[in-house]
């Protein structure tokens, strides 16, 4: 394992068991996220994007999902084998995590000191007067502005973009060293949107602390991301370094859903677009999830699952077909 | 042809009282969710309104589809005021005017085969069910579905289709405008595309009129011929897309600009982050309402509130900056940012 | 998918054919007394006798037969309290819940009041006014009902009228009385089914209440209600006399309930599919 590499995940496979059959949510899903990186995790809805990071975190849905395989190692230690009083200390002083929807994320009949405060003294027991210090220049980091009156105010009282920078200072009071944002600006306007990510973005710097960042919009991963990792129907097709991968999409699902955003300059004609849907996670093909939708379609990409295989520094694509492009 | 627009909304206002107390009620002020908005639509043109939450447009589209009344001002369809029709008049305008909202599990109602879905509008204006059925199954066709799917209850379909199905009800009638609110905001990005073809296709075919009420830019500068863009209520910026898009103006429409993350690393350059947030359409600031965010304010924007003036030809600013288009250098100074320019 | 309950299923139907043939099955007259025979236990007991299966009361009357005839007299009590409760109940709550504004208002003024109003007394007054009977005692139910369906329903219909669907059969022309019957109608009706099968038990304990105090059913017809009522003086040594009707009056509210919650999860399509 490599000095930096704070997060190994090795072949993750998370399913739903139902009456009908096994839902192959997240089937064999390998990354590493290193030291003050940003990863971007993109995929569209379905694709297995969240599960993932709720099966990181342990904290799947009652009734149904489980982790069947692999590995998930937070500095050599697999979390997913530790008992859960141990994953329970684990999560938010280890590694944290933001969620799209900052009206669910904080609690409505507490204040928002209470909920920092709950937070920070779960790291450091101190004196409430010192914590509540505490709770101030954490409001203070996250650029909240009168973070003293902000305190006694509950979240009913913000706005949704202030919310998410209080989830945000709750979720770093612990210091982290790997924070999963899942889709934390979906909800926000663009200008807020943008703030947020720099916010973001300057806090990861100063800290050093490992992003992962779940997200459909591939704006924010180029505004974001160092890396990307691209999923499709449980699996990661292609990952590699952001400027490569836009520039040089290697798996035509790539190419395809990047070419079907509309662009800010350019022509502004028909779009490129995806025909058809992905395909039910009850039955997968036997080969290449994308093999049904994808125009490259050969045989063999119909018969057998395409291996993982290096294309550049630090760019891998499970495609046959790579080679077109 | 006339010269008279297939929509024209002339000083549009919205405004609501927030009281407070329930017998004996206090007024505490109204918010002006809607103030003074106005501008026309052709047959066959796409207008995009853009900004962000609270800015005003989604209000704007419900009073176009008079599911609300004005405060004050009109909306005219064919040169008719539509807020006081009833009866006939009313079934009539209903069936010029469509929507597609943004929701797709909210659009359709669970209970019904989206074939009564379809078919609402002609069932309401009478359609005898050999019409209705045949209607139902081009319509299913047209947007991509089969007809036979007419007898599948929503549930049965993905976002993507359901929205498809949204857009088939909408057709029905053979509709002169609809209004599209967010349509394809909810769906995934390759379905996206998709659903932003078949509207261009259909209008193409059908000469229908869209008002696309949409936040990403990307999408109106795709969808719209002309682009309105509102923050509080009120239009700050409006003009053909070609030129806006290439000439913005507006600090407001400027900052709206930079915050599009385009799908292209490095592409951020020279950005306007505005401070804090959009302040509450109660009680807005006087003068311009953007002046407090703004990093271009002076002293006028903070009591004398802009007129939209023109400032190439049918593209209209709401901005003090361009009071002297022709010979101030504000002007110019504030273009050099552009991230258009 | 839950799977049929057939249990409650069975028992439903055995006390509708009850209820329906009970002339057919009722070893004794309901309401013939055998004064010798008074307070006999259920046959497997000492004492008890093969003649009266489940006892007698303290009239001697046969327990078994009462309980056959008295399941008609409760079913068709609670079925027409509820279609009469019910329906103003649900029709109140569209109306109100769907129009908003004044009609709302008034309309949700009368069911606060309908909550504080002393529906037992009214039902005694009903009696005295109109006379003892069948009329009388599903009026006084149906008053004691139509409230909490009507603040339900009102409720589930605020929640549905913010649904893009009804302001889009607005757009589409659709008139208020007929997004009311085919859109927000429809999509209550899993509530109100719910609130039927939940208000069994109170109609049927509402039926026993009244026909307690005289105001229901006049005996010597039996009901359930009237017939735990009738033994619950004697709940120390004649413990049957009302314990068997209980457990007839659990056993039907039960298995309505059991029905009642497969029926949801069978009618609403979004749960169909799982």
């Amino acid at each position: 394992m490599n000095q930096d590499t704070v997060l190994q995940v090795r072949d993750l496979a998370t399913y739903f068991e139902l009456r009908r059959g096994v839902v192959k949510a997240v089937d064999g899903v390998s990354f590493d996220l290193r030291r003050g990186e940003v990863l971007g995790l993109v995929g569209e809805s379905g694709c297995g994007k969240s599960l993932t990071a709720l099966s990181i975190m342990r904290l799947l849905p009652k009734g149904g999902a489980r982790t069947v395989r692999g590995e998930v190692r937070l500095g050599g230690e697999n979390i997913l084998e530790l008992p859960a009083s141990r994953m329970r200390d684990i999560r938010g002083r280890r590694i944290s995590m933001i969620l799209q929807d900052p009206q669910t994320s904080l609690n409505p009949v507490f204040t928002i000191g209470e909920q920092l405060r709950e937070a920070i003294f779960r790291r450091a027991p101190a004196k409430t007067a010192e914590i509540m210090k505490e709770a101030v220049a954490a409001l203070r980091r996250v650029e909240i502005a009168a973070p003293e009156s902000r305190i006694s105010q509950y979240p009913h009282q913000m706005s949704g973009g202030m919310k998410q920078r209080v989830v945000g200072a709750i979720a770093m009071s612990g210091e982290p060293q790997v924070l999963i944002a899942d889709e934390p600006t979906t909800a926000l306007d663009v200008t807020i949107q943008l703030q947020y990510l720099k916010l973001l973005k300057r806090l990861q710097t100063e800290t050093g602390m490992a992003i992962l960042f779940i997200t459909h919009d591939f704006g924010v991963v180029a505004r974001m991301c160092d890396r990307v990792a691209v999923m499709y129907a449980g699996r990661i097709v292609e990952c590699g370094p952001v400027a490569e991968v836009f520039e040089r999409p290697a798996h035509p699902y790539t190419r395809a859903l990047i070419a079907s955003v509309p662009k800010m300059t350019g022509e502004r004609g028909r779009l490129a677009t995806i025909e058809g849907q992905p395909p039910s996670l009850l039955d997968l093909p036997p080969g290449c999830r994308f093999a049904p939708r994808c125009n490259l379609a050969e045989p063999q990409c119909i018969a057998t699952y395409p291996e993982t295989a290096d294309i550049g520094p630090a760019h891998t694509v499970s495609c046959w077909r790579s080679d077109t492009r | 042809m006339s010269d008279e627009p297939l929509l024209r909304v002339e000083g549009l206002k919205k405004h609501y009282r927030v009281t407070k107390g329930v017998l004996f009620s206090r007024t505490l002020g109204h918010v002006k969710a809607v103030d003074g908005v106005s501008f026309t639509l052709r047959a066959g043109e796409t207008v995009g309104l853009v900004g962000e939450s609270g800015c005003g447009k989604t209000t704007t589209s419900k009073l176009i589809l008079n599911l609300e009344a004005p405060t004050e001002g009109e909306v005219l369809l064919d040169g008719k005021p539509i807020h006081d029709l009833d009866g006939a008049e009313l079934i009539a305008f209903r069936a010029k005017v469509q929507a597609v909202f943004q929701d797709p599990w909210s659009s359709l109602n669970p209970r019904m085969t989206v074939g009564r879905t379809i078919a609402e509008s002609l069932i309401v204006n009478g359609w005898t069910q050999e019409r209705i059925k045949a209607r139902v199954s081009d319509l299913l066709v047209q947007v991509g579905l089969r007809a036979e799917q007419a007898t599948q209850y929503p549930h049965e379909f993905s976002g993507g289709q359901r929205q498809r199905i949204a857009l088939a009800a909408a057709l029905a009638s053979h509709p002169k405008l609809i209004v599209l609110d967010e349509p394809i905001s909810a769906l995934d990005v390759s379905i996206r595309a998709q659903m932003m073809n078949l509207l261009k296709d259909i209008q193409a075919e059908q000469n229908v009129a869209y008002l696309l009420v949409a936040h990403d830019l990307a999408t109106v500068r795709h969808m719209a011929d002309h682009t309105v863009v509102m923050y509080l209520g009120k239009i700050v910026e409006q003009g053909p897309t070609e030129s806006l898009f290439r000439d913005v103006r507006h600090p407001y429409t400027k900052a709206l600009f930079s915050a599009v993350l385009e799908a292209r690393p490095g592409a951020a350059a020279d950005e306007i982050e505005l401070k804090g947030e959009v302040p509450s359409p109660l009680n807005p600031p006087g003068g311009c309402r953007f002046h407090p965010r703004c990093p271009f304010a002076f002293d006028r924007c903070s009591h004398d509130e802009p007129d939209l003036r023109e400032v190439s030809p049918g593209h209209n600013v709401a901005c003090h900056l361009y009071d002297a288009v022709e010979t101030g250098k504000t002007s110019d100074a504030v273009r050099a940012t552009s991230p258009a320019s | 998918m839950q799977r049929l309950p057939w249990i409650p299923i069975l028992i439903i139907l055995t006390i509708f054919a009850m209820a329906i043939f009970a002339p057919l099955l009722a070893p004794h007259d309901p309401i013939d007394q055998t004064l010798k025979d008074k307070l006999l236990p259920p046959f497997w007991f000492e004492g008890g006798s093969t003649k009266y299966i489940l006892g007698t009361d303290a009239f001697g009357r046969d327990i078994l037969s009462r309980l056959i005839y008295g399941a008609r007299v409760s079913l068709l009590v609670a079925l027409l309290a509820l279609t009469v409760g019910g329906g103003v109940g649900l029709t109140i709550g569209i109306v109100a819940g769907y129009l908003g504004g004044t009609i709302e208002t008034i309309l949700m003024r009368l069911v606060d009041a309908a909550f504080t109003f002393p529906a037992i007394l009214f039902a005694l007054l009903l009696s005295v006014t109109l006379g003892q009977g069948l009329g009388t005692l599903v009026i006084a139910i149906s008053l004691l009902l139509w409230a909490s369906f009507a603040r339900i329903i009102r409720g589930e219909v605020l929640a549905l009228k913010q649904r893009d669907f009804v302001a889009l059969a607005k757009v589409r022309g659709c008139s208020t009385l007929r997004i009311m019957a085919t859109h927000i109608l429809p999509n209550v009706l899993n509530t109100f089914l719910v609130l039927v099968t939940l208000n069994i038990g109170v109609v049927i304990i509402a039926e026993a209440s009244l026909s307690f105090l005289g105001a229901g059913i006049p005996p010597p017809t039996p009901t359930w209600g009237l017939m735990v009522s009738e033994g619950r003086g004697r709940i120390a040594d004649a413990w049957w006399v009302a314990l068997i009707p209980g457990i007839a009056i659990t056993l039907l509210v039960l298995s309505v309930n059991l029905f009642g919650d497969w029926l949801r999860d069978r009618l609403d399509p979004r749960l169909r599919q799982l």
